[in-house]
């Protein structure tokens, strides 16, 4: 019941993105992986549920290995697993409503009075009820990605991948955000892998933090480990001074 | 020698070799896609749901502007014939002609290339907007096979409903020409029917239908194409909006003497 | 947006659907709620008739050709038409194909037997079939002239031979009837030189060829009959044989004017074929060119193929424009 990366490696042409890479989640944890921008974050995040395909490596998602499964198998497994897209991703030509309802009708023997029920309840946990009937245009960037985010836990996934989920939003949706992850986690013992680059957050949520950068995991541990770290390019990046980083490649 | 062509044909050679390669690695991944699509044509229950909406848009709401079309290309034609004709063949041939034009070739192949520009664009653009901000993705996530969602019923709308859209067109533009005929030709009711039954062949029907079906899948399937694979931001999905049109104008024309080869 | 989804859509599919069925069968001149009744004629053959043509009584169309089937047994062609019921067809009717327009279309009429009674009728092999002729396409003119020429050829050859007085009789009788067509041909070509003055240079040759040819072989036949009497054979046989170099040339200059109707000049005649048949058997066997010339099979085949001009040229001479104007296309 976690989610483990064995060599995965990906590149897009000549541009190698991911290098090798290992990362165990183990069940009930919450992993933040932090790093810069454009350095495969969210390139790792999707290979989790099979939407890019790793040209090497092993994928295995509650004892299941992604990287082998049908089509079938894998849209089963996507049930058990609820994504958070950076932008949202919503389906603009649905109301919120209907954005909520597309997950939950993929669930066998889930009656509209119970669909109702769900959605009414995800959004009361983003603290968007009344917005049922509204269009994605019609929203903010911050709603939006809440409700992204109520669309993710609306049919009770086991795993919840978020890819950026605060960022770009003030301070106090920001924390919203993260203590709903909290809460996901805790009250439902999901297990979350958190992509941010937002060190406060990362802190805030994770039990343990990996650091990607140039194709590989630099750093993994608990935020007292990875602020107690001496690598300046961990330091550069969770302190903010990228002056350390640029000394340590030069 | 080969410097010297380095410097003056090496752009337009290496330009004919990549369009080549283009084209020809094009194919493959459209054959590819379709072979996809084919296979989530078995999820039924996925398309089955959305299959009316697409068939709304892409069929009842191209109405009007194919009929506009069709009304106006039976009037020319019937005006055309008649100037044509002038003496030597008797004028119920304008008949003849309207009708045969219009069901052989003006009908399909005008609603086609209209439709191509309306519909395949805007499959284009629209399925290339959600493959750009992760909406194709979000399907997935949701256990949704986005081929069977979002392809294959817009693909079954335009093979169903271009036919219908088509036959509405040629009956419309047989009309106007009729009308036409009567009023601004020296021809007679009985005169232009009889021209339009005399080479009058079931088989006309059928072949109408047969290539707007054709169409129908052809603007469908590469507007898909198009806007499943677009790769970036808003300007790629301009980009695959424009080459949808272009591709599946050109396919439309490829089609029609196709079919004119082998079912005539 | 005022009807869902579905109740467009339905509407469209189901209006569409109909507008198809309902058009096809309009535009194939479907009367809807009139009465009809089939019709059966019998042909050897059917020139270029199709399903879907006009069947005619008198000028108005009461129906339309339904099928065309061969009849395997009697070989033959079996059409069946449905016509409108109201319809009562003339005494001993009888169907009659021939072209409708210049383009080719085709068209049954029926007609009573005594107003065309010289038309060989295909007689058909049940009560139930109304007889049938089908009219022989302009194509073939060329063909029956080539094959005058041809049979005019073969004659000369034998008269040249041997020539007694009982078959002078028979001969008389065969050239009278060629005499006939022939004056026939003349009269056409004159009617037909009038309407031509500006049409294609090629038909205007064909058509002075034809006068020239028909004229010589009016002269040719007056002698004939009179030498006949007198035995002046040689001279008999020398204007023969001019008239056959005549209408040879004569059916080479139609052959090049209706050029594009050339592939049906190969379609041979079955009264030629036949013809052609006895002639080599003759030949071949013991028969004696004498025995050629008292065999009265000679005698009616020259008939029948005097039966086949006349009916072309029946046909000329009802609908002229019909084949003159084919030319200008
Ligand atoms: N589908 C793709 N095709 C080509 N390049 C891609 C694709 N997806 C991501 N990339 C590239 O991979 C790199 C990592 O992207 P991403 O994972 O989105 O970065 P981030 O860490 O900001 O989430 C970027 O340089 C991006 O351009
Ligand atoms: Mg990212």
């Amino acid at each position: 019941m976690s989610i483990l990366l064995e060599g995965i490696s990906k590149a897009f042409g000549s541009k190698v993105v991911l290098d090798r890479i290992d990362l165990e989640v183990r069940e009930g944890e919450t992993v933040a992986v932090i790093g810069g921008s454009g350095v495969g974050k969210s390139v790792l995040l999707k290979t989790i549920v099979g939407l890019l395909e790793p040209d090497a490596g092993r994928v295995v998602v509650d004892d299941q290995v992604v990287t082998e499964l049908s089509r079938e198998h894998l849209y089963e497994l996507r049930r058990r697993v609820g994504y958070v897209f950076q932008f949202a991703a919503l389906f603009d030509s649905m109301t919120v409503k209907d954005n909520l309802a597309m997950g939950l009708r993929r669930i066998a023997g889930m009656d509209a009075e119970e669909r109702a029920h769900r959605t009414e309840e995800a959004l009361r946990l983003v603290e968007m009820e009344g917005y049922e009937g509204q269009l994605p245009g019609q929203l903010s960037g911050g709603q939006r990605k809440r409700v992204g985010l109520a669309r993710a836990v609306a049919t009770r996934p086991k795993y919840l991948l978020y890819d950026e989920p605060t960022t770009g939003l003030d301070p106090v949706t920001t924390s919203v955000i993260d203590r709903l992850i909290l809460k996901m986690d805790e009250e439902l013992g999901v297990t979350s892998v958190v992509v941010t680059h937002d060190m406060t957050s990362a802190y805030r949520v994770a039990d343990r933090i990996a650091m990607l950068y140039d194709g590989r995991i630099r750093f993994t541990g608990t935020p007292a480990e990875i602020q107690a770290a001496d690598d300046p390019i961990v330091r550069g990046f969770v302190e903010g001074r990228p002056e350390l980083m640029q000394e340590s490649t030069a | 020698m080969f410097r010297a062509m380095n410097g003056v044909w090496g752009a337009p050679i290496a330009w004919v070799g990549r369009s080549a390669l283009g084209t020809a690695g094009g194919f493959g991944q459209f054959g590819r896609f379709m072979a996809r699509v084919g296979r989530s044509v078995a999820d039924t229950r996925t398309w089955s749901a959305v299959v009316v909406v697409q068939m709304a848009r892409i069929g009842v709401s191209s109405l009007p502007i194919a009929l506009f079309i069709a009304a106006f290309t039976g009037i020319v034609l019937a005006l055309q014939a008649s100037y044509t004709f002038t003496g030597a063949v008797p004028l119920y041939f304008v008949g003849v002609l309207v009708g045969k034009t219009m069901l052989l070739e003006l009908g399909p192949v005008l609603i086609g290339l209209a439709l191509a520009g309306r519909v395949g664009a805007n499959i284009a653009a629209e399925l290339g907007t959600m493959r750009v901000t992760e909406q194709i993705d979000a399907l997935e996530t949701l256990a949704y096979d986005p081929l069977a969602y979002l392809v294959v019923p817009r693909i079954i709308a335009g093979v169903v409903m271009f036919p219908l859209v088509v036959a509405f067109a040629d009956a419309t533009g047989v009309v106007a020409g009729w009308i036409t005929a009567i009023n601004l030709l020296d021809l007679s009711t009985p005169e232009f029917v009889r021209g339009l039954r005399l080479f009058f062949l079931p088989f006309d029907v059928t072949y109408s239908m047969i290539k707007a079906g054709s169409f129908g899948l052809a603007v469908t399937a590469i507007g898909s194409f198009y806007g499943f694979t677009t790769r970036g931001g808003a300007e790629a999905v301009g980009r695959s909006t424009t080459q949808a049109v272009v591709v599946s104008s050109m396919l439309i024309l490829v089609l029609d003497a196709f079919w004119a080869v082998t079912l005539l | 947006m005022s009807a869902p989804a579905e109740v467009r859509v339905g509407l469209m599919v189901l209006a569409g659907l109909a507008l198809i069925v309902v058009g096809t069968i309009w535009m194939q001149g479907w009367r809807i709620g009139a009465e009809e009744r089939e019709v059966v004629a019998w042909f050897r053959e059917v020139g270029q008739l199709q399903g879907g043509n006009p069947v005619k009584l008198r000028g108005v169309p009461i129906g339309r050709v339904e099928s065309l089937a061969l009849d395997q047994r009697s070989a033959g062609v079996i059409i069946r038409m449905s016509i409108s019921s109201e319809v009562v067809l003339p005494e001993d009717p009888v169907v009659i194909l021939s072209p409708e327009s210049l383009f080719g279309d085709w068209q049954a009429e029926i007609f009573p037997r005594s107003r065309y009674p010289f038309y060989s009728y295909a007689v058909s092999p049940s009560v139930e079939m109304l007889p049938g002729y089908s009219l022989p396409d302009v194509s073939r003119l060329t063909a029956v002239a080539d094959r005058i020429a041809e049979n005019l050829a073969v004659i000369t050859d034998r008269i040249d031979i041997a020539f007694t007085d009982e078959t002078a009789v028979n001969i008389r009788q065969a050239i009278d009837n060629i005499q006939e067509v022939t004056a026939r041909l003349t009269g056409l070509v004159e009617a037909q030189g009038r309407t031509v003055e500006d049409l294609a240079a090629g038909l205007e040759m064909t058509t002075a060829t034809l006068n020239e040819a028909a004229a010589t072989a009016g002269r040719t036949f007056s002698r004939i009959e009179s030498s006949i009497a007198q035995g002046e054979l040689t001279r008999i046989v020398e204007n023969v044989e001019r008239v056959t170099l005549q209408l040879d040339s004569l059916s080479r200059s139609l052959g090049t004017v209706t050029g594009e109707l050339g592939g049906a000049v190969g379609n041979a005649d079955s009264a030629f074929s036949a013809l052609n048949g006895i002639l080599t058997e003759l030949e071949a066997g013991e028969g004696t060119l004498g025995m050629l010339l008292q065999d009265t099979a000679l005698y009616r085949e020259l008939v029948t193929t005097n039966t086949l001009v006349q009916d072309l040229l029946e046909d000329f001479q009802r609908n002229p424009r019909k084949y003159i104007n084919l030319r200008v296309f």
